[in-house]
């Protein structure tokens, strides 16, 4: 069911700005979530999609459960608690990659 | 340090009386909460609703909207997108703010942080696509996105408030699968005739009901052996009805089973709790005014034992009615006054809730999984058979479990998998769960930074 | 007589002592408390530390380099036996300075040892420039480290899982959640009391870390020990960066970065202090400064078990022969010597490592 629509935004909210999810640009609404905004783009796996892990989605959408961590502009951040915001660059927490920004 | 009255942490229905009420007699409050806007859990996100949306969610939501507009038009401080990590028995506070560390001193606080919900831990619950009911709700709340034909699962009043939400947002679920049974009806007949006082519950449940019916929504009822069927992802989900396997096919399931107490800080502080076995959950003790076993510190709401929104937010005021009184600034003749009426209003509302607690108390299954291979707690993915194994040898409880199996050790620190652990070893040692008791938790509550931490140090530093 | 041995305490002493004993085939009664009691085992840095390790006490300091020589052998036996992999490290470990002075300050206290010792290459100051290409991750306000070729560590919790395993599989007894209330000399033997009756046993060894001092004098002990609260950071797991650990920080197998650990004279206090935890913090984004950015996941305090010099105790009763104290507050690094030497100790062998430099009766002055 991985590319089925899961998640239908109301009609009267029309897409108007622009994210990227690793890389790939996404539609996203004002107002909304990251994760959210990633679950009506039809991505429910927030963590370990490419590595050994099995993935990992979003759960509780209320800041407790802590799987939708992300990296959002290089911080990590729980995807549910942070609102989308125009050119926002989103993706996958990668440890190794996430120690590296952490010295500059 | 900056200094106040009250700090009110939470700005739900609870909180937001709260505040109101301290302040409204002068008192200097500030209100935390880590939402950008008041309202917690019930009214989240109330005030930034097109009329469309807030339609859809029922009057009982619109409602909130009198007291968010009264917070922000009262003296209250409220510190928006605030999250609270460390609370300190002597009252300091300590919170983040767009990643910036920040204290505030308070004689009085009110923890107003609500309920969670109860961890559902079925085969599969860990896969992407299933979530909680309340988490379909917060996204449909607060970013306007609706689950596509979603199999709803557990048991309680909100799963089918919120079943009756997405069939007005033109998205009703797939099927609703409900693990009470017809013991749960009897288990609870003997409470009607005291709950009838709170009447108009019954009235919003028979209207939901009939709502789904309408629509042509599938209800199954006394369902067990949940599993979520998929290799990474959800693909459908399988069940025990009436004596038959069944399997739906489906992309997304959301469960429920009740909400509990958030007892993150009231643990952390070290405050007592006791087992409240109506609601299978431990609740902080606290005396009739909301005062728990640190004087400074009282508690109201869903955070003290589940009561709902109403009720919360009567408890917000009475506990704020005890806080101007230590604090001078109503003498008793007035506390008691106005608390008179508010207890009484508070009795109707509480009228229902054994019944509600009794009727959808989950079952055993859906607390403690049958099966060894189910994982409890999800961040560390320590599955039902390793703690079971500890639980029946040298183990003595969940501290000591925690250490052995890292089962809590994870991010939401035991947020999803405590109660069921203290379950488990409650029910494979037969000892009472007042005994077994819970995790210890501690500060900092929340994920902060280290670089966040280190910016409090005060004085020589460490060589 | 129920049992040979009766070890009072199921924390890492008494559970490497009774791996020892079972080994020699004796049969073995631990005794544990309850889930919320004071368990220095559960809240420890996990270090295997030779380093700084009796700097004005010559036989600490041979115990301890003792116990650390032996540990690869007693972790390899116990990981066979329980299955469980203790993630035992040991190349070396890091003292970090942030002054010259303080480093050469200590470098000749250790210089000074190892002339004791008779001992060479036993540490190295490493200077800013090499340390950064040894911890690449390293911050420019660390000047220099004292390396010890000796020091190590390992996950203390499997360590303490893998004991209480192998105990429960072998045919001693592993009584948790089952306090001792009191312990009464027999013509021969102990009765040792417990809510769930009473149970014999040839010898007793008390081994409670800081419950000895309540049962101490009643098997003829003073058991003079007092708690000294260390509270402990750990971040969110990471993949490896720090290559070696140090006495304040290490990445743990798992992932995740500990940082420690105070040392607070409080009393039996185990809760946290905001401003100790800040400090904490404040030196290890010092020492590596990538650390900012990491979340903090968990964080505890515990109580450490200590005597009046910090050296462990050793002491069979005068009065009652037979009964023994057993308490240190370096278990972890002790375990190796705890289970392979401590048993021809308590068996009054010739071959018994001399411990008479840990008798308690060096506090009677
Ligand atoms: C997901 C969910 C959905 C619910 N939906 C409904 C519903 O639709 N209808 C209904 O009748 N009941 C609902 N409930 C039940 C609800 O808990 C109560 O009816 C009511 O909201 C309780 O009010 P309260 O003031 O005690 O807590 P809440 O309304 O839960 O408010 C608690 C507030 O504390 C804040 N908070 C928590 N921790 C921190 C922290 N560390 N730092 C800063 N702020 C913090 C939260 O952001 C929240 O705003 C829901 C419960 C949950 C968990
Ligand atoms: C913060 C901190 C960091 C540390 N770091 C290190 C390190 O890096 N390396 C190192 O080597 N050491 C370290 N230590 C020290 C090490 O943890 C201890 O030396 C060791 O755990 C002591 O073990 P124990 O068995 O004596 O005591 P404990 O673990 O405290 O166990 C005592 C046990 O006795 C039981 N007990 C008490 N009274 C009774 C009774 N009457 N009847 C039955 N049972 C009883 C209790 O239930 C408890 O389980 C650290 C300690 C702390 C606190
Ligand atoms: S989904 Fe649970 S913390 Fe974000």
């Amino acid at each position: 069911m991985k590319n089925a629509l899961h998640f239908k935004r109301l009609s009267s909210d029309d897409p108007c700005l622009q994210i990227t999810w690793n890389g790939k640009p996404l539609d996203a609404v004002a107002g909304e979530t990251v994760a959210a905004c990633l679950l009506a783009n039809s991505v429910l796996a927030f963590q370990g999609e490419d590595l050994s892990d099995p993935p990992r989605g979003p759960f509780c959408m209320m800041g407790a459960c802590y799987t939708c961590r992300v990296l959002v502009n290089g911080v990590e951040q729980q995807a549910c608690m942070v609102e989308v915001k125009q050119d926002m660059h989103v993706s996958c927490v990668d440890p190794e990659k996430e120690i590296l920004h952490a010295g500059s | 340090m900056r200094e106040v009255d009250l700090a009110v942490l939470g700005a739900g229905p609870a909180g937001m009386r709260a505040a109101l009420t301290a302040a409204n007699s002068g008192a200097k409050v500030v209100l935390l909460d880590e939402q950008q806007v008041a309202g917690g859990q019930i009214y989240r996100e109330v005030n930034r609703q097109g009329v469309g949306r807030g339609a859809l969610l029922g009057r009982d939501y619109t409602h909130g909207l009198t007291w968010v507009k009264e917070v922000a038009a009262s003296n209250v401080e409220h510190l928006a997108e605030a999250t609270g990590w460390q609370i300190e028995n002597s009252g300091e506070i300590t919170f983040s703010r767009g990643g910036q560390a920040q204290q505030i001193a308070a004689k009085r606080i009110v923890l107003a942080t609500g309920a969670l919900e109860r961890a559902f831990p079925f085969p599969g619950w860990t896969m992407p696509g299933v979530i909680s009911a309340g988490a379909a709700q917060i996204l449909l709340k607060g970013s306007g996105i609706v689950p596509q034909k979603a199999v709803l699962v557990g048991s309680g009043p909100l799963l089918y408030l919120i079943a009756v939400q997405l069939l007005a947002a033109g998205s009703p679920p797939l099927a609703i699968l409900e693990t009470q049974s017809f013991e749960s009806y009897l288990r609870s007949a003997r409470l009607f005739p005291a709950a009838l006082k709170g009447w108009r519950y019954f009235v919003k449940g028979t209207q939901m009901l009939l709502n789904l019916k309408r629509a042509g929504v599938t209800r199954y009822t006394g369902v067990s052996e949940i599993a979520a069927v998929g290799e990474k992802y959800v693909e459908g989900i399988r069940f025990q009805f009436r004596g038959q396997k069944k399997q739906l096919a489906c992309g997304l399931i959301l469960g429920h089973q009740g909400v509990v107490p958030n007892v993150q800080f009231s643990r952390a502080l070290g405050l007592e709790h006791g087992w409240n076995d109506l609601q299978r959950s431990f609740t902080p003790r606290t005396d009739h005014w909301g005062r728990s076993s640190e004087e400074r510190v009282f508690i109201a709401g869903d955070g003290a034992g589940i009561v709902g929104a109403r009720a919360s937010a009567l408890q917000g005021e009475i506990c704020a009615l005890q806080v101007l009184h230590d604090l001078s600034f109503i003498n008793t003749a007035q506390r008691d006054n106005t608390a008179e009426s508010r207890r009484k209003e508070l009795a109707v509302e509480l009228a229902p809730r054994a019944l509600l607690d009794a009727l959808y108390r989950p079952p055993d299954w859906a607390v403690v999984p049958v099966c060894d291979d189910t994982i409890i707690c999800r961040c560390e993915r320590v599955k039902t058979g390793d703690l079971r194994n500890l639980a029946a040898g040298a183990c003595v409880g969940p501290n000591q479990a925690k250490a052995l199996s890292r089962a809590g050790m994870g991010s939401c620190q035991g947020r999803y998998c405590g109660l069921s652990v203290s379950e488990l070893f409650s029910k494979t040692n037969g000892r009472s769960l007042a005994e077994v008791g819970y995790y210890r938790l501690r500060s900092p509550v929340k994920g902060i930074t280290l670089g966040e931490l280190a910016s409090l140090a005060v004085g020589e530093a460490l060589e | 007589m129920d049992f040979e041995y009766a070890i009072i305490g199921g924390g890492v002493v008494g559970l490497s002592i009774a791996r020892g004993l079972s080994a020699r085939g004796k049969r073995v009664a631990v005794f544990d408390g309850e889930d919320t009691d004071y368990r220095a085992s559960r809240g420890n840095f996990g270090l295997i530390w030779v380093q700084s390790k009796g700097l004005q006490a010559p036989a600490y300091a041979r115990w301890t380099r003792q116990s650390a020589a032996l540990w690869r052998g007693f972790a390899d036996e116990l990981e066979a036996a329980s299955g469980i992999d203790l993630a035992l490290v040991q190349q070396g470990g890091w003292d970090f300075f942030f002054s010259e002075k303080s480093l050469h300050a200590r470098a000749s206290l250790y210089q000074g040892l190892a002339d004791q010792l008779g001992e060479r290459d036993d540490f190295e100051i490493t200077d800013a420039n090499k340390l950064k290409r040894e911890e690449p991750a390293i911050g420019p306000q660390v000047v220099g480290a004292l390396y010890g070729a000796r020091d190590g560590h390992v996950n203390p919790l499997r360590l303490l899982q893998a004991l209480g395993q192998t105990l429960q599989r072998s045919d001693s007894k592993y009584l948790t959640g089952c306090i001792v209330q009191s312990v009464r000399a027999l013509a021969s033997g102990f009765e040792i009391n417990t809510a769930n009756g009473p149970v014999r046993a040839q010898k007793v060894v008390l081994a409670a870390g800081l419950g000895a001092a309540i049962l101490g004098p009643s098997l003829g002990f003073v058991a003079p020990v007092r708690p000294q609260r260390g509270q402990v950071i750990v971040t969110q797991k990471l993949s490896p960066f720090i290559r070696r650990p140090s006495g304040i920080i290490r990445q743990v197998d798992e992932g995740g970065v500990q940082i420690g650990d105070s040392n607070e004279e409080v009393g039996f206090d185990d809760s946290q202090q905001l401003s100790v935890m800040a400090k904490l913090a404040q030196r290890a984004v010092k020492v590596y400064p990538v650390l900012a950015n990491a979340s903090i996941v968990r964080s505890w305090s515990a109580l450490r078990i200590m005597s009046p010099d910090g050296l462990p105790i050793y002491q069979e009763s005068r009065l009652y022969p037979g009964a023994y104290l057993a308490t240190c507050h370096s278990g972890i690094t002790l375990a190796a010597a705890h289970t392979c030497l401590l048993p021809s100790w308590l068996e009054g062998e010739e071959s018994a490592p001399r411990l008479e430099a840990f008798s308690e009766e060096r506090f009677a002055l």
